[in-house]
């Protein structure tokens, strides 16, 4: 856990906006992980987490915890007009999320194929405890690959709109990239991203995306999400294969489903065996270590051991990630400097990395800076 | 003021009834008797001035600017379920004049907007 | 404790150190800056602000600083950062004042549980006028004329409806004028309270017009609305009232909400209510006298018969 210090207000010193960076993010996680200790906060330390809760998108969910117990109310009014505000956002996220949700079922009920939710709209139509205080800008699905091309002509027929992207994107997103390029519709201006994978096949991790769908769980309408098992590796993956840095809320999603799925006999097993059979035991392995450690998952010791002998990097490479996830996982205030920064930059080129193979990588740049060099200059002579 | 780069924004997602979309390839029969109902009706609210009815559906988070006709197809399947052929009957009947052919197409095409913004849907 | 009462050293120290928490619509926002220059301006515009003392809930962090340490001296460009981010491009420092009033609108524009409509509202003998309208259509300038002949400022920018009652609160915030509204304004209220004129572009100027003693002392004093009017300014045009139909009203209210989708029923309840209540009229003008003489004639009829639905009159 960061160790919690206790500054003056006044941020004049980098060491002292450090300190205080530090203290707000274990104020926050000690508030999300016991959020009835937030009653018993003075208003100094209640303004802390206010704000910490906002920069992570937490506060709705915070709010959320706070009314099942019962105890909002007991909050000085300043804080309730705040979790007020933010309830009513993600609310009118969910019913947009929702109908969007639907109306893809129905622009796509007529091709006999399998549709899979994934992420925030999939927790939000399963009832799953993620879904609550959650604020999502897109919706996600997974289908089979050899129907994407159908899927996006039905879709585009539909209303749906592909984003304006040259051809090199183009190339990233189909070839390189796990999904096709955002549609987005025309009338509702949501943001529809349909993947065939959820990893990047460039990368050369191999997913079985044919058993992800073949495994997925009906959830009514003929939608369906992943399994408990699948979907916690694709949250796993979403965050300890991407950026982890400022996303305590996906940490704090991956706890929700560990913790869920956790009572269903056979759950950890099937977990491991699916870690192995995608390739994806690391980012298994740094979610359930990480959970355990900052959100107090309840995981079993011979799982964590099982994974951690199968998964585990070297002891050096592990230390660095303890070390980088710690410090970056719940976002300081920006420019705070010092080894929160640091962090999040080495985190930032560590999934880039991840990603595409150096080589890749490299020439990736070099052709996105004469993309964005060639616009400019034509925006000049055009 | 100098330019602002704001996010954010609101999102206004509501609009007008037209009746503009095209009828599918079915016999006139087989449209007429399909039986059509208001979709996840519960919490609507609407208001009714000079002729245009404002409707809010709360499943949708959508608002809906309906015209005379639409909003009569609108108040006839708050009732119950119905046909085209129901509906223009009842219509006819509220405007006293003979329910035609025309009358049928206009229906069905305020029934298909309907289901484009997922305000109505046909009964399976 | 209100701004102007603090010492300046004080004030300034508090500026740099843990920031001034100011109370408004509503909100308390808490504003640190080390740009001198910009202080002494805001004293002048929001000299009866009420502030917080100690340490509490801010609801915004504002903090106001050079865009970068090397831009405190070369080039001295601005930079508004709200809760860490900056919704603003950087801005010569000699406008920073710019950028507090622009954060304040955002901050206010982000209230999800009133509905907040983009204009002006004023409020006579106890009735509220809600004059909708995008930005440069002239709304602000007749909403200074308006509260320089005696009527309340409830705010130049934005009609914060509550749900549960259905009244407007204040928000008695400095009113923006623009180029030509300038010399109009200063012409017909010369004892009004301007502040510098702020040059962002060539021909483009802001001066800012504090709200009478009055609309502040009242700050806190909602207003039920009776009248929406929608201004449209053509200069040398003669002066005519159009009634508005109700669901034109609604759609005229609803494309100025800056949070309709949002607010979900609550909204749609809310510009319902407006509609149902009030009168709603279009008013085109050429001159400020017209405008205002207009605005006297409406709250009159609707002082007499405030639920009025079908208006039929029109002046000359």
């Amino acid at each position: 856990m960061v160790e919690v210090d206790t500054p003056g207000r006044s941020p004049a010193s980098p060491a002292r906006t450090a300190a205080s960076g530090a203290r707000g993010a274990a104020l926050l996680v000690h508030s999300m992980r016991d959020p009835a200790s937030v009653s018993r906060l003075d208003a100094e330390a209640l303004d802390v987490v206010l704000h910490a809760a906002r920069r992570h998108d937490l506060l709705a969910r915070l709010e959320h915890d706070l009314v099942g117990l019962g105890v909002l109310q007991d909050l000085p009014e300043a804080a309730r007009r705040q979790f007020a505000n933010a309830r009513v956002h993600a609310q009118a996220n969910a019913v947009t999320l929702r109908f969007e949700a639907d109306r893809v079922r129905r622009a796509l009920a007529g091709l006999g194929i399998r549709i899979v939710l994934l992420k925030g709209v999939a927790y939000l139509w399963a009832g799953l405890p993620p879904a609550r205080g959650r604020f999502s800008v897109d919706i996600d699905i997974l289908v089979p690959a050899a129907d994407v091309g159908r899927v996006e002509w039905t879709l585009v027929n539909g209303g749906w709109q592909p984003a304006e992207m040259n051809a090199y994107d183009q190339h990233y997103y189909r070839d390189w990239m796990h999904q096709i390029p955002p549609l987005t519709h025309s009338e509702r201006g949501v943001e529809l991203d349909v993947h065939h994978t959820i990893f990047p096949p460039v990368s050369g991790i191999r997913i079985a995306s044919e058993t992800l769908l073949a495994d997925a769980t009906p959830v009514g309408d003929g939608l369906w999400v992943l399994s408990p098992a699948d979907m916690v590796l694709h949250a796993a993956t979403h965050l300890f294969q991407e950026n982890p840095a400022g996303r305590l809320r996906d940490l704090l999603d991956l706890h929700d489903l560990l913790t869920l799925f956790g009572q269903q006999a056979g759950f950890w097993d099937s977990l491991t065996e699916r870690a192995r059979r995608h390739g994806l035991g690391r980012p298994l392995y740094y979610s359930l270590r990480y959970a355990a450690d900052l959100t107090g998952t309840a995981i079993p010791a011979a799982v964590l051991a099982r994974t951690e002998a199968a998964f585990a990097p070297d002891a050096v490479q592990l230390s660095v990630m303890d070390w980088l996830v710690r410090r970056a996982i719940v976002a300081r205030s920006p420019g705070q400097g010092g080894g929160g920064a640091l962090a999040r930059f080495l985190l930032f080129t560590r999934s880039h990395w991840i990603k595409m193979p150096l080589g890749v990588l490299l020439r990736h740049a070099a052709v996105k800076l004469f993309y964005r060099m060639h616009e400019r200059n034509a925006a000049k002579t055009g | 003021m100098p330019p602002a780069n704001t996010r954010g924004g609101d999102q206004k997602g509501f609009p007008s009834i037209a009746p503009a979309c095209h009828v599918s390839c079915v016999s006139e029969q087989t449209i007429d008797s399909q039986t059509w109902r208001l979709l996840e009706p519960a919490g609507l609210a609407w208001r009714c001035w000079d002729d245009e009815y404002i409707v809010f559906h709360p499943w949708s988070g959508m608002t809906h600017y309906l015209d005379a006709t639409a909003g009569a197809v609108f108040e006839l399947l708050l009732d119950h379920a119905a046909t085209v052929h129901d509906l223009a009957t009842a219509l006819a009947g509220l405007a006293d004049t003979p329910a035609t052919d025309n009358l049928s197409t206009v229906v069905q095409q305020v029934l298909h907007r309907f289901d484009a913004v997922g305000l109505a849907e046909p009964m399976p | 404790m209100r701004l102007g009462s603090v010492p300046e050293p004080v004030l300034r120290a508090q500026f740099r150190a843990a920031g001034v928490r100011m109370r408004l619509a509503g909100l308390c926002l808490n504003l640190r800056t080390d740009v001198p220059a910009v202080i002494g301006q805001i004293v002048q515009m929001y000299e009866d602000l009420p502030l917080e003392a100690g340490v509490g809930i801010d609801d915004y962090r504002l903090r106001l600083t050079y865009a970068s340490p090397l831009r405190r001296f070369v080039g001295r460009r601005t930079q508004i950062y709200i809760e860490g981010e900056a919704p603003f491009f950087p801005t010569p420092h000699r406008l920073a004042y710019l950028l507090v009033e622009a954060a304040l609108n955002w901050c206010i524009r982000q209230t999800v549980s009133n509905v907040i409509l983009h204009a002006a509202t004023v409020e006579r003998e106890g009735l509220a006028v809600i004059l909708p309208a995008p930005s440069s259509s002239g709304k602000s300038t007749l909403c200074a004329a308006l509260v320089t002949r005696g009527w309340r400022l409830l705010s130049d920018e934005h009609a914060v409806l509550r749900p549960a009652d259905g009244r407007l609160q204040p928000i008695a915030r400095p009113i923006s004028l623009k180029n030509e509204s300038i010399g109009l304004i200063r012409q017909w209220a010369p004892d009004g309270h301007f502040s510098p004129a702020f040059s962002w572009a060539i021909g483009e100027d802001i001066v800012y017009l504090r709200p009478p003693a009055d609309s502040i002392a009242r700050a806190t004093e909602t207003a039920r609305p009776a009248l929406i009017v929608a201004p449209a300014y053509r200069a040398g045009a003669p002066v005519t009232l159009q009634p508005l139909g109700k669901s034109e009203t609604f759609r005229l209210l609803v494309d100025n909400c800056m949070n309709y989708h949002t607010t979900q029923r609550c909204g749609f309840d809310a510009i319902a209510g407006l509609v149902d209540s009030c009168a709603a009229w279009r008013l085109s003008y050429g001159t400020l006298e017209q405008a205002v003489d207009a605005m006297e004639a409406l709250l009159a009829r609707a002082r007499m018969d405030p639920m009025t639905s079908r208006p039929t009159i029109t002046t000359a």
